[in-house]
């Protein structure tokens, strides 16, 4: 008795032992990332918090203020100005570079040579926005780019000495355009992949049952593409909220801040008039926006779908 | 083999150890003089005093990467920045090294005069050395000059009158630019420091009001000059973060003057144009032709960290920097005015504005970026890019001026 039982303490001893570390170990896999998000997410993310409340400028020790930064932004023109270009950023980056790419996306399945376009249409996605910027700053300048020009040659005299980047709202719908111009690439792939997954029987059954013209995108097509719709007008969305690099670029903002968005606005704060609990207070507001916007459309997207 | 194996870590510091204090890092926000600066560093390592340029490309996370490590032992050891309000802030926090004497020891020699050291003095003591003091002057391209009959005015009349030749012959007379915003100051301040000198300067210490009169007279007389044709359009590139529009007009002729610091020459010199042979330099003249002339300058000062870890070495290389031996590689190198009095230097456009400075010995401003809260004069260049863009706007201009020095003054009292 004494044998068996000493026979079998160490085998149940062996066995929790192997029971502890096989539950241990996902944890232990998962431990690296957490210890990442923790140290250059969490952390930051809090801290970034607790700045919206205090006075920091980079060089001494921040007081606690309250909510005054957040009363600083409700009572500023310029934030609401941010807000509203921000707006207009989130719509148009999610209507155009996610609309023209799916449009592009349907054309390019049937059209010869569709894989030259493809690969035409992704080049600009490989570059970096700023270096697209750049490049657009070019094309944009009034007095000696490349769009003036050709206006000029095509005769449209009177556009030919437009102010594209100093002009508002011109000028953000030039940036716009720019990151149109960058971006409907990557969504494009997106929708290719999507389009080349779908299953072809209901495709081939709406066809026999006479769906044609734009019947069969819109009925048939876009219905089944939801998740990848769903998926690029979110990634494009959570974009067109943190554009920056863009901006910057181009006009920094201005001119007399009539381009700025709320990232910019942060910048601003932050690093060039080192109010860095207003900056914070903004990034926030970006985030608290992002999150609530993210939350209420997949949760949208996700009703939707379980009744499909 | 052991004895070197095991030697060799030791042999690896000492060797990165005089390394990094051979090679001390001048930091700064300015891609174009990096090269020059290590050029300098390489001739003061000759006697022990070497440091190379690390530059930045983007001013504002140079000054976010500067203002954070200073009260750090990760600080820069020397580095760029800008005088008045926006030095007083580190001055205040107690992060910069008194480098007084350093300067008394060439003042002493007369090697440098008294004035200069003013824009980097705080509370008697002196915090920084010149990396340049740029002279605002009018550069102008003599073809055009010589095609519309004129010469470079000593009166405003005068100058009026040339602007209205050149206009005349299809020449825009002068460029201004809201690009990279900064240059939107550059006209409002000409015209209030020529037109009445003094209320400029209490305009920038919170003594006069951006609704005044006299700003009034002088947001008119720029939107006359607007409405006659003497400037570019405000979206001309001017070169110092974009396009360099205005240099490239400049250099074929169609804009006859451009307004900038003298290191604008190297933004020129881009263009091809041949300094002398092809455009010249004068001061714009004053309103009132009995009135001393003025010139706006702007000190750019060189800093040294308290607490750098190799200050010692810092401070070797800033007595090396005010020497004669380097100042005059660095003035010519960068075409700047010398600010050492034993300095000459070989560009004849630097050499003609030289000689324009002592000749008609103006009175010299500070540059309104410097001599003015940051915090007014950061919004505030957006505010006069409004009225550049539409100059219809000069009410509600200078009344959004005024209450962005209402806002700063109001809590310094």
């Amino acid at each position: 008795m004494t044998v068996t039982q000493q026979g079998r303490t160490p085998a149940r001893r062996a066995s929790a032992r192997r029971s502890t570390a096989a539950s241990l170990a996902p944890y232990l896999f998962v431990l690296p990332a957490v210890f990442f998000v923790a140290v250059f997410l969490l952390a930051p993310m809090l801290y970034t918090f607790w700045q919206s409340f205090t006075d920091a400028d980079g060089l001494r020790t921040p007081n606690l203020v309250g909510l005054r930064n957040y009363a600083e932004l409700l009572t500023s023109s310029n934030f609401t100005l941010s807000l509203r270009n921000t707006l207009i950023w989130v719509v148009a980056s999610v209507v155009l570079p996610v609309g023209l790419a799916f449009a592009l996306a349907l054309a390019l399945e049937r059209v010869v040579g569709g894989n030259f376009f493809r690969t035409a249409l992704y080049l600009p996605s490989t570059l970096a926005a700023a270096a697209a910027g750049v490049l657009f700053s070019f094309i944009f300048d009034p007095t000696s780019g490349v769009l003036n020009a050709a206006l000029g040659a095509l005769g449209f005299s009177s556009l030919s000495q437009t102010e594209w980047l100093f002009r508002s709202p011109l000028n953000t719908w030039s940036m716009i355009a720019t990151y149109t111009w960058q971006s409907v690439g990557a969504n494009l792939m997106i929708f290719l992949i999507g389009l080349q997954s779908l299953p072809r029987e209901p495709l081939e059954a709406a066809k026999i049952d006479g769906a044609s013209g734009l019947k069969f995108p819109r009925l048939i097509t876009l219905p089944l593409m939801t998740p990848y719709v769903t998926i690029a007008a979110l990634m494009a969305a959570v974009n067109g909220f943190k554009v920056f690099d863009l901006i910057w670029v181009m006009t920094q903002g201005g001119p007399a801040r009539s381009s700025e968005t709320l990232a910019v606005t942060m910048y601003r704060e932050g690093f060039i008039l080192f109010h860095q609990g207003v900056s914070a207070a903004i990034a926030v507001v970006i985030s608290l926006i992002a999150l609530a916007f993210s939350y209420f459309y997949l949760r949208n997207v996700m009703d939707k779908e379980s009744h499909v | 083999m052991i004895k070197l194996t095991k030697s060799f870590p030791l042999v690896l510091t000492l060797a990165l150890s005089v390394a990094a204090a051979q090679t001390l890092e001048l930091y700064n926000d300015k891609p174009d003089w990096n090269n020059n600066y290590t050029k300098v560093g390489d001739l003061g390592a000759k006697s022990g005093a070497g440091f190379k340029g690390v530059t930045f490309a983007d001013p504002s996370t140079y000054q976010a990467a500067v203002r954070t490590s200073l009260s750090t032992s990760k600080a820069p050891a020397m580095f760029t920045w800008w005088s008045g309000y926006r030095m007083k802030d580190l001055v205040e926090s107690g992060t910069l090294q008194d480098l007084t004497p350093i300067w008394q020891k060439y003042q002493k020699a007369g090697e440098y005069g008294s004035d200069l050291a003013k824009a980097f003095t705080f509370d008697g003591k002196i915090y920084a050395l010149p990396n340049n003091v740029a002279y605002w002057a009018v550069f102008y391209n003599k073809k055009a000059y010589k095609d519309a009959g004129i010469t470079p005015p000593t009166t405003w009349a005068q100058l009026e009158s040339n602007n209205a030749k050149l206009k005349a012959r299809g020449v825009t007379a002068f460029g201004q630019s809201v690009e990279d915003r900064w240059p939107a100051f550059i006209w409002f301040e000409e015209f209030l420091t020529r037109q009445d000198p003094d209320l400029y300067e209490r305009l920038m210490v919170g003594k006069a009001k951006y609704t005044d009169p006299g700003v009034t007279k002088v947001f008119t007389t720029w939107k006359g000059w607007m409405d006659k044709g003497y400037f570019t359009p405000a979206s001309t590139g001017f070169g110092s973060g974009g396009t360099n529009g205005m240099a490239k007009l400049f250099a074929q002729g169609k804009l006859a003057n451009i307004l900038a610091g003298d290191w604008y020459t190297a933004t020129i010199a881009g263009t091809g144009m041949k300094p002398g042979d092809d455009y010249g330099v004068f001061i714009l003249p004053t309103m009132n032709a009995k009135a001393r002339p003025v010139i706006i300058y702007e000190a750019s000062p060189l800093i040294v960290s308290k607490n750098a870890a190799n200050k010692a070495q810092a401070l070797k290389v800033a007595d090396f920097w005010m020497s004669a031996k380097a100042q005059t590689l660095w003035s010519n190198l960068q075409s700047f005015t010398p600010v050492n009095n034993e300095v000459t230097v070989d560009n004849p456009v630097t050499k003609e504005l030289t000689s324009a400075l002592s000749k008609s010995k103006p009175r010299l401003i500070n540059r309104i970026w410097e001599a003015t809260p940051t915090e007014i004069i950061e919004p505030g260049v957006d505010e006069l890019s409004k009225f550049m863009l539409d100059p219809s706007t000069q009410t509600q201009v200078q009344a959004n001026l005024q209450k962005l020095a209402d806002a700063y003054w109001s809590k310094q009292k």
